[in-house]
């Protein structure tokens, strides 16, 4: 066997090839955050992908990670693998900001968020704190009235990275992380890695612990990591899924191995096929549609049987239901802030939460009852497949800050479905359009069948080149 | 107290308890056919006074009444519920029969299904003999206007006084001995309350433990539907039959099946009762008479053998209050807010005054209640789970009269039975003696979750010592 070879830039590596070269003790850990910090150095003033760094923490436990596999204690494919975490998870000693002037002064946690736990425990290098939205929210606007600057698409500075995961997209696109973790109520994983072409993962609801996230909506906030690759998602479930006593949301039962389909293919698989977000939302955009289109060809190829379905309502009605849910549960976590100290809020929070704490307590419960027949009905249509491939939003990024195409990108997605019925899903780039901004496209799955989930995107990642190419912010 | 015998009218086989009858059945020394009669002619002779039923389903229950009867005889005795009479509030669905919810917004409303409980007890043997007075949708205010569609229920151990609601016609039923045992629903103490009022057990189980599929919801996330009877062992029995998971109710609660009666003849020796004496400075004062028959009432719990401990809750009563006011307001209105709007000059003013305040209630405050039940439930729990059981006040006073509008507010939400909706642990009201009036006086027994078996048991044990079953009102 060959002694492997570095064949890329470290900042550019995903963290299976740079597992596997660390194991084989080709670079170490330390080889691998000096090269992250170097990226950072030279190309964060252009994308601001974090809010706080920790080179000297980051360098710390890269050292101790580099001992440890010296000395024959490799713990696994996570370890010494550099990870960032959206600014509304805990770490110990750093501040938790939620990207909003109301956070200072508030006192350092002084313990982890479950989630960094577990990854610190596999190995994982913490890098720092990413850029959000604040509070992981908004009106799907950009005031540019937050107190860090906006995060911004390396593929095209001038365009929005999606959030409310704003820097976690970005960084791992540009390379300033490896692997990032976000949260996503309704939609704020898979919108980042749709602007910015990489994969994006809401598992099934319950698998991955919300203990130490600052709540943004607590009926539907799931967090979940973005990663360049479908095998790199599968090994940070791997490392962070599991009951936790501490998230009373956590699911009980055994943890899958998601690493299991990732080279199963496809063939024989059944596949159900959205094409529509029924009446009453734009459809998307014709280069998204020949992308997908494409895609559903390579799946065709590889053995996949692909069948016409719809959703079991109009992505509207689903919309319907968040518009209520989510306003009224963050106001209900901010309205303290909301009645003394406004004016320190960003307008898009401020204008999500005026609408919040408006709505009367009968039309919340109205939508979280509409919320429970939808997602049933999406239980009923989901279990006729072994996953369905849809779109994700209906465009692609657009120009950071400017209406209407900023509110379109992040309100016209059939993301939402998936929020309210907890099923797993992805997005993950399917191409580029004539801007060179990344295409995307959405995979989902039933309840628990997150390793198909992957399985299918893994097989579709594996057949086309989109991998090949990496911006240069 | 009062120790005079009350002259009755009434055949002696409507005042058998469960567990007399169905020994009686079970020997062929009674024909479920001629207990059904009894009941039948019990109603024609006394429900002009007390009005306890909305329908009396004289065919289907004497239709019944001879299969069960031709069963038994056949030798095929399905169990202690088999050919005993019972009735049910009217918001409990039976196919093809009426449910007016006691509103006239329903009074033409004929129901497609009926409700798991029934369907349970059905299977286990019981004959249903009606629905049961109810207030609007059961729910309301307390205050009440005479404003209904039906007579308004009247309490049998002094016709001018008020039966406990909302289940208005199932305490009644028992004491009076038109139903041998009635099935109420609960959401801030509609089981408790009416059995408080007239003397009898009522059982709010753990939240989940007993389906509600097929019965009107009043307000989902308190709603539970539970036994009134005359004994311990009445309400344990029929409880059991009612208990186990139901998909049809999407809060049931999937656990396996338990034993309600288990230690039901244990005594006390070797338990912990707690007491909660103190409902906070700000919660109603207490009759005198029910201070000193709860008093009485722990002195009992150590003379039987147990230890008694003074716990307290982690809130006031008015906490506990605060959120099942804004819950049910929100959630009442949302079953109603159609009608409510098109139909209002339907409603009764209780339900009405309830809606309007439903209106008003915020989103955020009424996700702020939730969490807030979440907390209080998390922390009353902790602290029960100190002890194997508790003695809790039921209501502060006892039936008033229906011209003292004060006091009947104060029966129905003076009362320490929501406690136990907002934390689901079960709670069952106990009738611990009578007041100087003649009315009686009640108690509530408390249990860990998925405990009513303990609940029963200490119940069963201040019955047996206290010796107050005999007593039937005079009518």
């Amino acid at each position: 066997m060959n002694a492997p070879v570095v064949a890329k830039a470290l900042h550019h590596l995903t963290a299976a090839e740079a597992s596997r070269l660390i194991a084989a003790k080709a670079i170490s850990p330390v080889d691998l955050v000096k090269a992250l910090l170097a990226r950072i150095e030279a190309v964060e003033p252009r994308i601001a992908s974090y809010i706080t760094l920790d080179a000297e923490a980051a360098l710390a436990a890269a050292r101790r990670a580099e001992a440890e596999i010296a000395a024959g204690r490799w713990k696994g494919p996570m370890h010494g693998i550099p990870f960032a975490v959206k600014d509304n998870y805990d770490a110990a000693g750093l501040p938790t900001t939620a990207g909003s002037r109301l956070s200072e002064g508030w006192p350092r946690p002084d313990r982890d968020a479950a989630l960094v736990a577990r990854m610190k425990a596999a190995g994982a290098v913490l890098m720092g704190k990413l850029a959000t939205w604040e509070f992981g929210t908004g009106n799907g606007g950009e005031y540019f009235d937050l107190p860090y600057p906006s995060a911004r698409n390396p593929w095209h500075l001038d365009h929005f990275p999606g959030g409310s995961s704003s820097g976690a997209g970005t960084a791992v696109a540009a390379g300033t992380v490896t692997v990032a973790l976000g949260s996503d109520t309704t939609g704020s994983v898979r919108l980042p890695a749709a602007a910015t072409g990489v994969v994006g993962v809401k598992g099934t609801h319950g698998l991955l612990s919300k203990s130490g996230i600052l709540a943004n909506c607590y009926s539907m906030d799931i967090p979940g990591p973005l990663t360049w690759t479908v095998e790199d998602s599968a090994l940070v479930m791997n490392a962070v899924a599991g009951h936790d006593p501490g998230d009373p949301t956590s699911l009980t039962g055994p943890v899958p191995d998601f690493r299991v389909g990732l080279k199963q293919g496809v063939a024989g698989l059944r596949i159900g096929v959205i094409r529509s977000f029924g009446p009453g939302m734009a459809p998307p955009d014709a280069d998204l549609v020949a992308a997908f289109e494409a895609g559903l060809a390579v799946l065709a190829d590889l053995g996949a049987v692909l069948i016409e379905t719809d959703f079991p309502a109009p992505v509207a009605d689903f919309y319907a239901c968040t518009r209520i849910i989510g306003p009224v549960e963050s106001a209900t976590i901010h309205e303290r802030e909301l009645r003394e100290m406004p004016d320190r809020m960003g307008f898009a929070l401020r204008d999500k939460l005026m609408f919040g704490a408006q709505v009367r307590a009968v039309d919340y419960i109205a939508a979280q009852r509409r919320r429970r027949v939808l997602a049933a009905a999406m239980t009923a249509m989901m279990a006729r497949f072994d996953a369905v491939v849809t779109f994700g939003a209906a465009h692609a990024a657009p120009r950071l800050g400017v209406e209407p195409g900023m509110t379109a990108f992040t309100t016209d997605t059939a993301l939402v479905p998936f929020n309210i019925s907890g099923h797993p899903s992805l997005v993950q780039c399917t191409g580029f359009n004539a801007a060179g901004l990344p295409l995307h496209w959405q995979i989902a799955a039933p309840h628990r069948a997150d390793p198909t989930l992957l399985r299918v995107a893994a097989a579709y990642e594996a057949a086309t080149p989109w991998r090949d190419r990496r911006p240069e912010p | 107290m009062t120790a005079v015998t009350p002259v009755t009218s009434a055949d002696p086989l409507v005042y058998l308890t469960v567990s007399e009858a169905s020994r009686l059945i079970a020997a062929r020394k009674l024909s479920p056919v001629e207990l059904v009669e009894a009941y039948l002619a019990r109603i024609d002779a006394i429900d002009d006074v007390v009005h306890s039923y909305i329908t009396v389903l004289a065919d289907r229950a004497r239709a019944a009444a001879r299969i069960a009867e031709a069963e038994v005889l056949a030798g095929r005795w399905k169990g202690p519920l088999h050919g005993i009479p019972f009735a049910v509030k009217d918001n409990y669905h039976v196919k093809g029969v009426k449910t007016t919810g006691g509103s006239r917004l329903m009074l033409d409303y004929v129901a497609d299904e009926t409700s798991t409980a029934i369907e349970k007890l059905e299977a286990a043997g019981a004959i249903l003999l009606g629905k049961l007075n109810t207030w609007e949708y059961g729910t309301g205010t307390g205050e009440i206007y005479h404003d209904l569609p039906f007579p308004l229920a009247r309490n049998p151990w002094n016709p001018a006084r008020h039966t406990g609601g909302s289940s208005t016609g199932a305490g009644v039923a028992v004491a009076a001995g038109t139903a041998m045992f009635a099935l109420g629903s609960d959401t801030g103490g509609s089981v408790r309350l009416p059995a408080a009022a007239t003397g009898v057990y009522g059982m709010k189980a753990t939240y989940g433990l007993m389906s509600r599929a097929g019965c009107l919801p009043n307000c989902w996330s308190l709603d539970v539907v539970g036994p009134l009877t005359w004994t311990a062992e009445d309400n344990a029995t029929v409880a059991q039959v009612m208990a186990g998971y139901d998909p049809r109710d999407p809060q049931s609660a999937d656990v396996p099946s338990y034993d309600l009666m288990a230690g039901f003849d244990m005594g006390l020796k070797g338990l912990t009762i707690g007491v909660v004496r103190d409902l906070g400075a700000d919660a109603p004062s207490m009759d005198p008479d029910i201070v000193t028959k709860l008093a009485e009432t722990e002195v009992l719990l150590s003379e039987l053998g147990a230890t008694v401990v003074e716990i307290a809750l982690p809130a006031p009563l008015s906490k506990y209050r605060s959120v099942t006011g804004t819950i049910n307001w929100a959630e009442s209105l949302s079953i109603h807010e159609q009608d409510f709007m098109e139909r209002s000059h339907l409603m009764g003013k209780a339900l009405k005054d309830k809606m309007t305040s439903g209106f008003t209630v915020r989103a955020v405050d009424y996700v702020a209640a939730t969490r807030y039940r979440r907390q209080l439930a998390v922390t009353t729990d902790a602290v029960i789970r100190t002890v194997d059981a508790v003695l809790a006040p039921c209501t502060f006073i006892t039936a008033p009269t229906f011209e003292d509008q004060e006091r009947l507010v104060k029966f129905t939400f003076g009362s320490a039975t929501s406690i136990f909706n907002v934390t689901g642990h079960p709670a069952i009201s106990i009738p611990t003696g009578f007041d100087r009036d003649g009315m009686p006086t009640s108690a509530q027994i408390v249990g860990r979750y998925f405990d009513e078996a303990t609940t029963y048991r200490v119940a069963r044990a201040l019955e047996k010592a206290a010796g107050t079953r005999g007593l039937r009102p005079a009518l």
